[in-house]
């Protein structure tokens, strides 16, 4: 953990609320990033974020630093989510399996075709942002999930299977095909809207 | 003799009519139970989306551009309620999301500067069950807003003043 | 999963071949492998950038200030209102949450702060004292905003209350 994030943990155990603040606006456009990516409803990560936050701030005490911060945060945010996600769906999301009927698509890779879209669009045109976002949403949440941790987190294997508490080999298939579900989606899109 | 009987029951009267007197001024504060107050309840949006605070709320963004409300962007009133309620009665009424309000007015007071106090008690219920019962003291012209309350995509703030009118 | 050549490919692009594995197969990269490196990294661009630029303006602390500071060190003057033991998630149906007679009783509590922040003791508040506060199924904050242009003469009240999820 970095010095300054280590003297804010513990300005803010002794009771720092601007501490803490520091804390949280170092810290709130990852867990909001990892949050939205997950439950595709801007006010529902904001409130999952919110609630994370103050889960944190009561449980300092408990943070021996071990890890970074925003790991012990990450992880609240996605257990946040995926309770969520549950309550939502009625609690049929397995995270911890293999999911059969996802997996079982052609075999073919990953495709060799780029969409072109400028990834700095993605930062600021709200139309391609909401499609990113509309195929994020079209996943499984399990596949979102690995695809959240790979690409916006850059978590290795490891941490994503402990993360998930499955195999290596159960994140790798998940990403496999979350990217390609993503790709086939996103080059759907593009055709849709800028033929050849 | 009758004169006499007169002036003794006048100034009977007026030795009661100091005696109160002294009665409630002695305490410091003097208790009045036949007001009426009028009351204000400002039911608000509270939203992400940008737009500022309706026109129609002004008198209440000094409180809502600044903590803890700087994360809504914009602030619509929904409903105004205005009654009048007599000492130890309730108004009730109902919120945008459905639970039930009432606003009792508890007791009437005033200040040595002369300004209105009101002790009133506010209860909220959600779904049969009450979910908030506080009572407070109000200054006339003072302002106490309860928020936190969700309402569509929003928050709920709920913005209450009172004014003893005449008084 | 792809092929075997497919699972290498997205380990490479991972970083999770060990060096010597990593050093094999960037030696033996097709065209097609390029191509296939330069969609994975494209997509994770696009991905990363919707979602960062989504959380661009996300602004957290105004909505959960109120109960930081409550939690933090009280100010001085603060008092406790009203403290009991939370006797557990109290959602049953049916289940009376007030006593007759004998006043309310409820049977999710609350803890809440009351801040006071009597900045001139001896002048007489223009705002609003809270005398009692219980909830039931949240947690309530009672903040007090000062007033402008006149700070301290009297400030205005919140009762903020977060529903327990």
């Amino acid at each position: 953990m970095d010095p300054e994030e280590r003297k804010l943990l513990d300005d803010a155990r002794r009771g720092d609320a601007g501490a803490f603040r520091r804390l949280v606006e170092k810290n709130q456009r990852r867990a909001y990033a990892v949050a939205l990516g997950m439950v595709h409803d801007p006010d529902d990560a904001r409130d999952i974020c919110q609630e994370a936050f103050l889960k944190v701030h009561k449980s300092l005490h408990t943070f021996e630093g071990e890890a970074q911060f925003f790991t012990w945060l990450y992880r609240i945010v996605m257990n946040l989510s995926i309770d969520h996600l549950r309550k939502r769906r009625g609690d049929k999301i397995e995270f911890d399996e293999a999911l059969p009927g996802e997996e079982l698509e052609d075999d073919s890779g990953i495709a060799p075709r780029r969409t072109g879209f400028d990834p700095q669009r993605a930062l600021s045109d709200k139309e391609l942002r909401g499609q990113i976002h509309g195929a994020l949403a079209a996943l499984s949440a399990p596949h979102r999930a690995v695809l959240i941790m790979r690409e916006v987190e850059g978590l290795s294997y490891q941490e994503m299977a402990d993360q998930a508490g499955c195999s290596i080999g159960t994140i790798m298939s998940r990403l496999f095909h979350a990217r390609k579900k993503m790709q086939k989606m996103l080059l759907t899109y593009r055709d849709q809207t800028e033929p050849a | 003799m009758r004169g006499s009987a007169v002036r003794q029951g006048r100034s009977v009267r007026w030795s009661m009519m100091i005696a109160v007197g002294a009665g409630l001024l002695a305490g410091g504060v003097a208790r009045a139970d036949n007001h009426l107050a009028t009351c204000s309840v400002r039911m608000i949006d509270a939203l992400h989306e940008p737009g500022g605070v309706d026109p129609r709320i002004t008198v209440l963004r000094p409180y809502l551009e600044q903590p803890p409300f700087t994360a809504w962007k914009s602030f619509r009133l929904v409903e105004e309620k205005t009654f009048t309620i007599a000492h130890e009665t309730t108004e009730k009424f109902t919120l945008p999301n459905g639970s039930q309000a009432s606003l009792t007015f508890v007791e009437h007071m005033l200040r040595p500067d002369g300004k209105h106090r009101l002790r009133l008690r506010l209860e909220i219920e959600k779904r049969a069950q009450k979910v908030l019962d506080t009572t407070f003291v109000l200054d006339e012209g003072g302002v106490v807003l309860q928020a936190g309350q969700k309402h569509g995509k929003g928050l709920l703030v709920l913005g209450f003043s009172c004014a003893i009118p005449n008084g | 999963m792809g092929n075997q050549h497919d699972e290498t490919l997205q380990r490479y692009f991972d970083g999770e071949l060990a060096p010597e594995e990593r050093a094999r197969f960037e030696a033996e990269l097709t065209a097609d492998d390029r191509e296939r490196l330069a969609a994975l990294d494209e997509m994770h661009a696009l991905v990363a950038g919707a979602l960062e630029g989504a959380a661009a303006d996300v602004d957290l602390w105004g909505a959960i200030e109120g109960q930081v500071r409550a939690a933090s060190l009280p100010a001085p003057g603060a008092t406790s209102i009203k403290s009991a033991a939370r006797r557990g998630r109290d959602r049953a149906r049916g289940r009376r949450l007030f006593g007759t007679g004998a006043g309310l009783v409820l049977a999710a509590a609350a803890t809440l702060l009351l801040f006071m922040y009597p900045r001139h003791p001896n002048h007489p508040t223009n705002g609003c004292d809270i005398e009692s506060l219980e909830v039931a199924g949240a947690v309530a904050t009672v903040i007090q905003v000062a007033d402008e242009p006149h700070p301290g003469d009297g400030d205005t009240t919140i009762i903020w209350t977060e529903e327990d999820k």
